[in-house]
Protein backbone atom coordinates (compact mmCIF):
# COMPACT_ATOMS: atom_id res chain seq x y z
CA UNK A 1 0.00 0.00 0.00
CA UNK A 2 1.36 3.67 -0.93
CA UNK A 3 2.22 5.69 1.80
CA UNK A 4 0.28 9.36 1.26
CA UNK A 5 2.28 12.22 2.04
CA UNK A 6 2.29 14.53 5.10
CA UNK A 7 0.33 16.97 3.07
CA UNK A 8 -2.32 14.41 1.45
CA UNK A 9 -2.48 12.74 4.75
CA UNK A 10 -3.34 16.30 6.52
CA UNK A 11 -6.19 16.91 3.74
CA UNK A 12 -7.38 13.09 4.18
CA UNK A 13 -7.85 13.95 8.05
CA UNK A 14 -9.59 17.26 7.72
CA UNK A 15 -11.76 15.67 5.02
CA UNK A 16 -13.08 12.66 7.72
CA UNK A 17 -13.33 15.44 10.03
CA UNK A 18 -16.20 17.41 7.93
CA UNK A 19 -17.90 14.55 7.36
CA UNK A 20 -18.05 13.85 10.84
CA UNK A 21 -19.36 17.06 11.72
CA UNK A 22 -21.82 16.82 9.40
CA UNK A 23 -22.54 13.30 10.06
CA UNK A 24 -22.60 14.39 14.21
CA UNK A 25 -25.06 17.30 13.23
CA UNK A 26 -27.98 15.52 11.18
CA UNK A 27 -27.87 13.07 14.17
CA UNK A 28 -28.13 16.04 16.52
CA UNK A 29 -31.10 17.86 14.57
CA UNK A 30 -33.24 14.16 14.50
CA UNK A 31 -32.31 13.95 17.87
CA UNK A 32 -33.44 17.22 18.72
CA UNK A 33 -37.12 16.32 16.57
CA UNK A 34 -37.65 13.61 18.00
CA UNK A 35 -37.58 14.88 21.73
CA UNK A 36 -39.98 17.81 20.33
CA UNK A 37 -42.11 15.24 19.21
CA UNK A 38 -42.08 13.04 22.59
CA UNK A 39 -42.76 16.79 24.23
CA UNK A 40 -45.79 17.44 22.12
CA UNK A 41 -47.22 14.09 22.09
CA UNK A 42 -46.65 13.63 25.85
CA UNK A 43 -48.62 17.33 26.01
CA UNK A 44 -51.55 16.30 24.41
CA UNK A 45 -51.75 13.17 26.93
CA UNK A 46 -51.25 15.43 30.03
CA UNK A 47 -54.23 16.45 31.71
CA UNK A 48 -53.98 20.55 32.22
CA UNK A 49 -56.01 22.51 33.96
CA UNK A 50 -56.58 26.38 33.88
CA UNK A 51 -58.74 28.36 36.06
CA UNK A 52 -59.74 31.67 34.89
CA UNK A 53 -60.95 34.29 37.50
CA UNK A 54 -63.98 37.04 36.24
CA UNK A 55 -63.53 40.62 37.64
CA UNK A 56 -65.63 41.87 40.52
CA UNK A 57 -67.15 44.31 38.23
CA UNK A 58 -68.52 42.83 34.54
CA UNK A 59 -69.06 46.36 33.38
CA UNK A 60 -67.67 47.88 29.83
CA UNK A 61 -67.87 51.41 31.33
CA UNK A 62 -64.63 52.68 32.72
CA UNK A 63 -61.72 51.62 31.18
CA UNK A 64 -60.46 49.43 33.85
CA UNK A 65 -63.27 47.28 34.13
CA UNK A 66 -63.28 46.97 30.49
CA UNK A 67 -59.88 45.46 30.03
CA UNK A 68 -60.58 43.79 33.14
CA UNK A 69 -63.49 41.73 31.91
CA UNK A 70 -61.88 41.48 28.00
CA UNK A 71 -58.59 40.09 29.38
CA UNK A 72 -60.56 37.65 31.48
CA UNK A 73 -62.85 36.39 27.72
CA UNK A 74 -59.13 36.56 25.57
CA UNK A 75 -58.02 34.31 28.48
CA UNK A 76 -60.94 31.74 28.52
CA UNK A 77 -60.66 31.74 24.79
CA UNK A 78 -57.21 31.34 24.16
CA UNK A 79 -57.44 28.62 26.76
CA UNK A 80 -60.66 27.01 25.58
CA UNK A 81 -58.95 26.60 21.76
CA UNK A 82 -55.24 25.70 23.15
CA UNK A 83 -54.49 21.73 22.46
CA UNK A 84 -52.83 21.62 25.69
CA UNK A 85 -55.62 22.77 27.85
CA UNK A 86 -57.87 19.92 28.84
CA UNK A 87 -60.16 21.60 30.87
CA UNK A 88 -61.14 25.26 31.77
CA UNK A 89 -62.77 26.56 34.79
CA UNK A 90 -64.16 29.75 34.95
CA UNK A 91 -64.11 31.09 38.44
CA UNK A 92 -66.94 33.24 39.23
CA UNK A 93 -66.37 33.95 42.79
CA UNK A 94 -65.00 37.32 42.96
CA UNK A 95 -68.51 38.31 40.34
CA UNK A 96 -70.31 40.93 42.82
CA UNK A 97 -71.62 43.97 39.98
CA UNK A 98 -73.08 42.83 36.72
CA UNK A 99 -73.95 45.66 34.47
CA UNK A 100 -75.83 45.21 31.54
CA UNK A 101 -73.24 45.67 28.75
CA UNK A 102 -70.76 44.19 29.81
CA UNK A 103 -72.88 41.28 31.06
CA UNK A 104 -74.03 40.61 27.92
CA UNK A 105 -70.94 40.50 26.18
CA UNK A 106 -70.34 38.04 28.60
CA UNK A 107 -72.57 35.98 28.72
CA UNK A 108 -73.19 35.82 24.60
CA UNK A 109 -69.27 35.09 24.20
CA UNK A 110 -69.82 31.96 27.06
CA UNK A 111 -72.56 31.18 24.52
CA UNK A 112 -70.65 31.45 21.85
CA UNK A 113 -68.36 29.06 22.97
CA UNK A 114 -70.33 26.57 24.38
CA UNK A 115 -71.92 25.89 20.87
CA UNK A 116 -68.51 24.55 19.33
CA UNK A 117 -68.68 20.77 20.92
CA UNK A 118 -65.30 20.62 21.93
CA UNK A 119 -65.19 23.99 23.69
CA UNK A 120 -68.29 23.09 25.52
CA UNK A 121 -66.73 19.85 26.82
CA UNK A 122 -63.55 21.89 28.40
CA UNK A 123 -66.13 24.50 30.32
CA UNK A 124 -66.50 24.16 33.70
CA UNK A 125 -67.29 26.75 36.42
CA UNK A 126 -67.33 27.60 39.55
CA UNK A 127 -70.69 28.95 41.50
CA UNK A 128 -70.45 32.90 42.44
CA UNK A 129 -70.41 33.54 45.95
CA UNK A 130 -72.81 36.83 45.14
CA UNK A 131 -76.39 35.43 45.06
CA UNK A 132 -77.68 37.83 42.94
CA UNK A 133 -75.05 37.49 40.63
CA UNK A 134 -75.97 33.51 41.21
CA UNK A 135 -79.61 34.27 40.27
CA UNK A 136 -78.87 35.60 36.93
CA UNK A 137 -76.61 33.11 35.92
CA UNK A 138 -79.10 30.57 36.67
CA UNK A 139 -82.09 32.99 35.07
CA UNK A 140 -80.17 33.14 31.73
CA UNK A 141 -79.19 29.34 31.76
CA UNK A 142 -75.75 29.68 32.28
CA UNK A 143 -75.37 27.88 35.20
CA UNK A 144 -77.02 24.93 34.06
CA UNK A 145 -75.15 25.09 30.67
CA UNK A 146 -71.79 25.20 32.36
CA UNK A 147 -72.64 21.61 33.62
CA UNK A 148 -73.82 23.08 37.76
CA UNK A 149 -76.68 22.22 39.12
CA UNK A 150 -79.15 24.93 39.32
CA UNK A 151 -79.21 24.99 43.03
CA UNK A 152 -81.33 27.88 43.90
CA UNK A 153 -85.24 27.47 44.03
CA UNK A 154 -86.00 30.67 43.87
CA UNK A 155 -85.54 33.59 41.48
CA UNK A 156 -86.89 36.10 42.85
CA UNK A 157 -84.44 39.56 43.10
CA UNK A 158 -86.03 42.96 41.20
CA UNK A 159 -82.43 43.19 39.57
CA UNK A 160 -82.82 39.66 38.12
CA UNK A 161 -86.03 38.72 37.24
CA UNK A 162 -86.73 42.14 35.31
CA UNK A 163 -84.80 41.20 32.81
CA UNK A 164 -85.98 39.64 29.41
CA UNK A 165 -83.19 37.88 27.98
CA UNK A 166 -83.85 36.60 24.22
CA UNK A 167 -81.70 35.34 21.65
CA UNK A 168 -82.10 34.57 18.07
CA UNK A 169 -80.37 33.51 15.08
CA UNK A 170 -80.75 35.90 11.50
CA UNK A 171 -83.25 39.07 11.41
CA UNK A 172 -85.92 36.80 12.96
CA UNK A 173 -87.70 39.28 15.32
CA UNK A 174 -91.42 37.95 14.92
CA UNK A 175 -90.85 35.51 17.50
CA UNK A 176 -89.53 38.04 20.22
CA UNK A 177 -93.07 40.42 19.20
CA UNK A 178 -95.23 38.54 22.05
CA UNK A 179 -92.12 38.45 24.83
CA UNK A 180 -91.92 42.48 24.10
CA UNK A 181 -92.28 44.41 27.48
CA UNK A 182 -96.12 45.85 28.11
CA UNK A 183 -94.71 49.67 27.31
CA UNK A 184 -93.13 48.66 23.68
CA UNK A 185 -96.72 47.25 23.16
CA UNK A 186 -99.20 49.27 24.87
CA UNK A 187 -97.43 52.66 25.67
CA UNK A 188 -99.81 55.44 24.89
CA UNK A 189 -96.17 57.64 23.36
CA UNK A 190 -96.86 55.72 20.04
CA UNK A 191 -93.65 57.56 18.37
CA UNK A 192 -91.47 56.74 20.67
CA UNK A 193 -92.32 52.98 21.16
CA UNK A 194 -92.38 52.29 17.34
CA UNK A 195 -88.88 54.08 17.47
CA UNK A 196 -88.03 52.45 20.36
CA UNK A 197 -88.64 48.79 19.13
CA UNK A 198 -87.62 49.35 15.58
CA UNK A 199 -84.22 50.41 16.84
CA UNK A 200 -83.91 47.25 18.83
CA UNK A 201 -85.25 45.52 15.35
CA UNK A 202 -82.46 47.41 12.98
CA UNK A 203 -80.05 46.59 15.56
CA UNK A 204 -80.97 42.91 15.46
CA UNK A 205 -81.31 43.36 11.63
CA UNK A 206 -77.96 44.60 11.57
CA UNK A 207 -76.46 41.64 12.71
CA UNK A 208 -77.96 39.51 10.02
CA UNK A 209 -77.30 41.91 7.51
CA UNK A 210 -73.63 43.37 7.89
CA UNK A 211 -72.21 41.95 11.33
CA UNK A 212 -70.89 38.62 9.75
CA UNK A 213 -70.40 39.49 6.69
CA UNK A 214 -66.85 39.44 6.78
CA UNK A 215 -64.33 36.96 10.02
CA UNK A 216 -64.51 38.49 13.34
CA UNK A 217 -60.89 37.86 13.80
CA UNK A 218 -60.80 37.10 17.26
CA UNK A 219 -58.30 34.52 17.05
CA UNK A 220 -60.83 31.92 18.23
CA UNK A 221 -64.54 31.66 16.80
CA UNK A 222 -64.50 29.19 13.86
CA UNK A 223 -67.82 29.01 12.03
CA UNK A 224 -70.45 31.03 13.62
CA UNK A 225 -74.14 31.29 13.55
CA UNK A 226 -75.57 34.65 12.33
CA UNK A 227 -76.77 35.04 16.46
CA UNK A 228 -77.77 37.88 18.35
CA UNK A 229 -78.44 38.68 22.09
CA UNK A 230 -81.08 40.78 23.82
CA UNK A 231 -81.34 41.84 27.30
CA UNK A 232 -84.42 44.58 28.69
CA UNK A 233 -85.70 45.67 31.79
CA UNK A 234 -87.78 48.53 33.40
CA UNK A 235 -85.72 49.75 36.48
CA UNK A 236 -85.50 52.90 38.66
CA UNK A 237 -88.31 54.67 36.35
CA UNK A 238 -85.98 53.66 33.50
CA UNK A 239 -86.18 51.35 30.66
CA UNK A 240 -82.86 49.29 29.17
CA UNK A 241 -82.32 47.75 26.73
CA UNK A 242 -79.47 46.15 25.17
CA UNK A 243 -78.72 44.38 21.89
CA UNK A 244 -75.37 42.42 21.08
CA UNK A 245 -73.98 40.47 18.26
CA UNK A 246 -70.69 39.32 17.78
CA UNK A 247 -69.59 40.29 14.21
CA UNK A 248 -66.86 41.77 12.80
CA UNK A 249 -68.51 45.05 14.43
CA UNK A 250 -69.51 48.07 12.58
CA UNK A 251 -66.04 49.94 11.77
CA UNK A 252 -65.17 46.91 10.05
CA UNK A 253 -68.25 46.21 7.87
CA UNK A 254 -68.44 50.29 7.39
CA UNK A 255 -65.34 49.77 5.43
CA UNK A 256 -66.97 47.10 3.38
CA UNK A 257 -70.75 48.27 2.94
CA UNK A 258 -69.55 51.92 2.12
CA UNK A 259 -66.02 51.59 0.44
CA UNK A 260 -66.99 54.80 -0.79
CA UNK A 261 -67.94 56.49 2.17
CA UNK A 262 -65.19 55.13 4.24
CA UNK A 263 -62.39 56.05 1.88
CA UNK A 264 -64.20 59.90 1.97
CA UNK A 265 -63.61 59.62 5.93
CA UNK A 266 -60.11 58.62 5.45
CA UNK A 267 -59.17 60.80 3.37
CA UNK A 268 -60.63 63.72 5.76
CA UNK A 269 -58.71 62.33 8.66
CA UNK A 270 -54.95 62.28 6.79
CA UNK A 271 -52.25 61.79 9.06
CA UNK A 272 -54.70 60.48 12.21
CA UNK A 273 -55.22 56.65 12.41
CA UNK A 274 -58.89 56.22 11.72
CA UNK A 275 -60.55 55.39 14.73
CA UNK A 276 -63.41 53.19 14.92
CA UNK A 277 -65.66 55.64 16.97
CA UNK A 278 -65.36 57.50 13.93
CA UNK A 279 -66.61 55.27 11.55
CA UNK A 280 -69.10 54.45 14.01
CA UNK A 281 -70.96 57.82 13.92
CA UNK A 282 -70.44 57.58 10.15
CA UNK A 283 -72.06 54.68 9.62
CA UNK A 284 -74.49 55.93 11.76
CA UNK A 285 -75.22 59.14 9.19
CA UNK A 286 -74.54 57.42 5.74
CA UNK A 287 -78.10 57.53 3.90
CA UNK A 288 -77.76 54.82 1.57
CA UNK A 289 -75.28 52.25 -0.25
CA UNK A 290 -73.36 52.02 -3.31
CA UNK A 291 -72.78 48.52 -2.63
CA UNK A 292 -73.33 45.76 -5.38
CA UNK A 293 -76.16 44.51 -3.00
CA UNK A 294 -77.41 47.60 -4.06
CA UNK A 295 -79.77 49.35 -1.04
CA UNK A 296 -78.03 48.16 1.74
CA UNK A 297 -77.45 50.52 5.14
CA UNK A 298 -80.19 52.82 5.25
CA UNK A 299 -81.70 51.43 8.38
CA UNK A 300 -78.61 51.79 10.72
CA UNK A 301 -80.01 55.13 11.36
CA UNK A 302 -82.93 53.46 12.63
CA UNK A 303 -80.73 52.71 15.73
CA UNK A 304 -80.59 56.49 16.59
CA UNK A 305 -84.24 57.41 15.93
CA UNK A 306 -85.73 56.82 19.43
CA UNK A 307 -83.31 59.32 21.09
CA UNK A 308 -82.90 61.65 18.31
CA UNK A 309 -86.13 61.89 16.90
CA UNK A 310 -87.76 62.16 20.19
CA UNK A 311 -85.25 64.02 22.20
CA UNK A 312 -85.14 61.85 25.33
CA UNK A 313 -82.94 59.05 27.09
CA UNK A 314 -79.65 57.92 25.92
CA UNK A 315 -77.99 55.50 23.64
CA UNK A 316 -74.79 53.87 23.91
CA UNK A 317 -72.70 52.29 20.83
CA UNK A 318 -69.75 50.14 21.37
CA UNK A 319 -68.21 48.50 18.45
CA UNK A 320 -64.58 47.36 18.61
CA UNK A 321 -62.46 49.44 20.13
CA UNK A 322 -65.22 52.43 19.55
CA UNK A 323 -67.65 54.11 22.08
CA UNK A 324 -70.05 56.42 20.29
CA UNK A 325 -72.65 58.34 22.87
CA UNK A 326 -75.81 60.06 22.26
CA UNK A 327 -77.52 62.11 24.86
CA UNK A 328 -81.40 62.95 23.38
CA UNK A 329 -82.10 65.75 25.95
CA UNK A 330 -79.15 67.54 25.59
CA UNK A 331 -78.46 66.77 21.87
CA UNK A 332 -74.60 65.59 23.18
CA UNK A 333 -72.72 63.15 21.32
CA UNK A 334 -69.45 61.73 23.44
CA UNK A 335 -67.30 59.86 21.20
CA UNK A 336 -64.15 57.47 22.85
CA UNK A 337 -61.51 54.99 21.62
CA UNK A 338 -60.50 52.10 24.12
CA UNK A 339 -56.94 49.71 24.56
CA UNK A 340 -59.26 46.28 23.88
CA UNK A 341 -61.64 45.85 21.57
CA UNK A 342 -64.91 43.69 22.44
CA UNK A 343 -65.14 42.32 18.56
CA UNK A 344 -68.87 42.64 18.10
CA UNK A 345 -70.88 45.68 18.77
CA UNK A 346 -72.82 46.33 21.51
CA UNK A 347 -76.23 48.88 21.79
CA UNK A 348 -77.91 50.06 24.68
CA UNK A 349 -80.80 52.48 25.33
CA UNK A 350 -81.65 53.99 28.07
CA UNK A 351 -85.30 55.63 28.10
CA UNK A 352 -87.40 57.28 31.04
CA UNK A 353 -90.48 55.55 31.26
CA UNK A 354 -92.38 58.70 31.76
CA UNK A 355 -91.87 59.13 28.54
CA UNK A 356 -93.30 56.56 27.16
CA UNK A 357 -96.56 57.53 28.64
CA UNK A 358 -96.63 60.71 27.04
CA UNK A 359 -99.45 61.11 24.53
CA UNK A 360 -97.87 61.92 21.66
CA UNK A 361 -98.71 64.37 19.46
CA UNK A 362 -97.52 64.81 15.55
CA UNK B 1 -113.00 49.63 -9.58
CA UNK B 2 -111.21 46.96 -7.51
CA UNK B 3 -109.10 47.81 -4.33
CA UNK B 4 -107.63 45.64 -1.78
CA UNK B 5 -106.36 46.05 1.55
CA UNK B 6 -102.96 44.39 2.99
CA UNK B 7 -102.93 44.64 7.24
CA UNK B 8 -99.72 44.05 7.39
CA UNK B 9 -99.46 43.25 11.41
CA UNK B 10 -102.63 40.49 10.52
CA UNK B 11 -101.54 39.15 7.00
CA UNK B 12 -97.33 39.15 7.73
CA UNK B 13 -96.06 40.30 10.80
CA UNK B 14 -95.93 42.72 13.16
CA UNK B 15 -91.92 43.20 13.28
CA UNK B 16 -91.32 44.36 9.16
CA UNK B 17 -87.39 45.37 10.07
CA UNK B 18 -85.12 42.92 7.63
CA UNK B 19 -84.46 43.92 3.68
CA UNK B 20 -84.07 40.50 1.89
CA UNK B 21 -85.20 37.14 2.20
CA UNK B 22 -81.54 35.74 2.89
CA UNK B 23 -81.72 38.17 6.62
CA UNK B 24 -84.52 36.41 7.80
CA UNK B 25 -87.94 35.76 7.38
CA UNK B 26 -91.02 38.50 7.24
CA UNK B 27 -88.38 40.62 5.07
CA UNK B 28 -89.04 43.50 2.73
CA UNK B 29 -88.35 41.53 0.02
CA UNK B 30 -90.90 38.90 0.95
CA UNK B 31 -93.30 40.98 1.43
CA UNK B 32 -93.32 42.54 -1.74
CA UNK B 33 -92.78 39.47 -3.81
CA UNK B 34 -95.27 37.42 -2.39
CA UNK B 35 -98.32 39.88 -1.28
CA UNK B 36 -97.68 43.32 -3.00
CA UNK B 37 -96.91 42.74 -6.15
CA UNK B 38 -99.73 40.25 -6.94
CA UNK B 39 -102.12 42.48 -5.27
CA UNK B 40 -100.95 45.64 -7.47
CA UNK B 41 -100.88 43.43 -10.78
CA UNK B 42 -104.71 42.48 -9.50
CA UNK B 43 -106.12 45.81 -8.16
CA UNK B 44 -106.79 48.99 -9.71
CA UNK B 45 -106.15 50.44 -6.02
CA UNK B 46 -103.69 48.47 -3.01
CA UNK B 47 -104.07 50.43 0.29
CA UNK B 48 -101.02 49.01 2.97
CA UNK B 49 -102.03 49.28 6.31
CA UNK B 50 -99.43 49.24 8.35
CA UNK B 51 -101.51 50.07 11.86
CA UNK B 52 -100.97 47.43 14.52
CA UNK B 53 -96.78 46.85 13.42
CA UNK B 54 -94.65 47.14 16.53
CA UNK B 55 -91.75 48.33 14.51
CA UNK B 56 -91.07 49.62 11.28
CA UNK B 57 -87.61 49.14 9.74
CA UNK B 58 -86.06 51.31 7.07
CA UNK B 59 -84.90 48.41 5.21
CA UNK B 60 -88.00 46.75 5.05
CA UNK B 61 -89.67 49.70 3.77
CA UNK B 62 -87.44 50.83 1.31
CA UNK B 63 -86.89 47.12 0.19
CA UNK B 64 -90.78 46.44 0.05
CA UNK B 65 -91.75 49.83 -1.94
CA UNK B 66 -88.85 50.91 -3.14
CA UNK B 67 -88.02 47.64 -4.79
CA UNK B 68 -91.37 47.99 -6.82
CA UNK B 69 -89.51 50.39 -8.79
CA UNK B 70 -86.09 49.14 -9.04
CA UNK B 71 -87.13 45.88 -9.85
CA UNK B 72 -89.09 47.34 -12.59
CA UNK B 73 -92.24 46.35 -11.77
CA UNK B 74 -94.39 49.67 -11.44
CA UNK B 75 -93.26 53.19 -12.40
CA UNK B 76 -93.20 55.49 -9.62
CA UNK B 77 -96.42 57.58 -11.30
CA UNK B 78 -98.03 54.00 -11.64
CA UNK B 79 -97.89 53.40 -8.07
CA UNK B 80 -98.85 56.82 -6.96
CA UNK B 81 -102.25 56.23 -8.67
CA UNK B 82 -102.00 53.03 -7.46
CA UNK B 83 -100.77 53.11 -3.75
CA UNK B 84 -101.74 53.80 -0.64
CA UNK B 85 -99.73 53.33 2.65
CA UNK B 86 -101.43 54.22 6.16
CA UNK B 87 -100.13 54.61 9.03
CA UNK B 88 -100.94 56.57 12.18
CA UNK B 89 -97.26 58.16 12.38
CA UNK B 90 -97.18 60.49 8.93
CA UNK B 91 -93.36 60.28 8.84
CA UNK B 92 -93.10 56.51 8.49
CA UNK B 93 -95.49 57.20 5.36
CA UNK B 94 -93.19 60.00 4.21
CA UNK B 95 -90.11 58.18 4.63
CA UNK B 96 -91.31 54.88 2.60
CA UNK B 97 -92.66 57.73 -0.23
CA UNK B 98 -89.33 59.48 0.24
CA UNK B 99 -87.78 55.91 -0.89
CA UNK B 100 -89.85 55.00 -3.65
CA UNK B 101 -89.29 58.85 -5.14
CA UNK B 102 -85.63 58.21 -4.98
CA UNK B 103 -85.36 54.95 -6.00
Amino acid sequence: MRRLSSKKRLAHNRRVDRIERYRFKIASQERSRAASRRRRYAKRLTFSFQRISLPAKVSLAAEVDREALLRAIHDIKKAVSSESVSSVLLDFSKVVKLYPSGTILLVSEIHRLLEYEPYRLKLKSTYPEDKIVEQFFQYVGLIDQLGLDSRLNDIDDESVVNWLCVSGTEGNLDAIADELPDLLVEGANQALRIAVTTGMAEAVANSAEHAYIIPRQDGVTRVAEKKWWAFAREKDDVFQVVICDLGAGIPKTVRKTWPEEAAKIAQKMVGKKLEDQVLIESALKVGRTRTEKGHRGKGLKDILRAVDSNSVGSIEIFSNRGLFAFDGASRKSIKRSFKGSIYGTIVQWSIPIEEFNRIHRQ
Amino acid sequence: MSEAMIEVSKVFTRMPCVRYRVDGPFSGEEFREDLLVPALEKNEKVVVDLEGCLALGSSFLDEAFAGLVRTKKFTKKELERKLQIKFSIQSYVDEAWKFIRSA
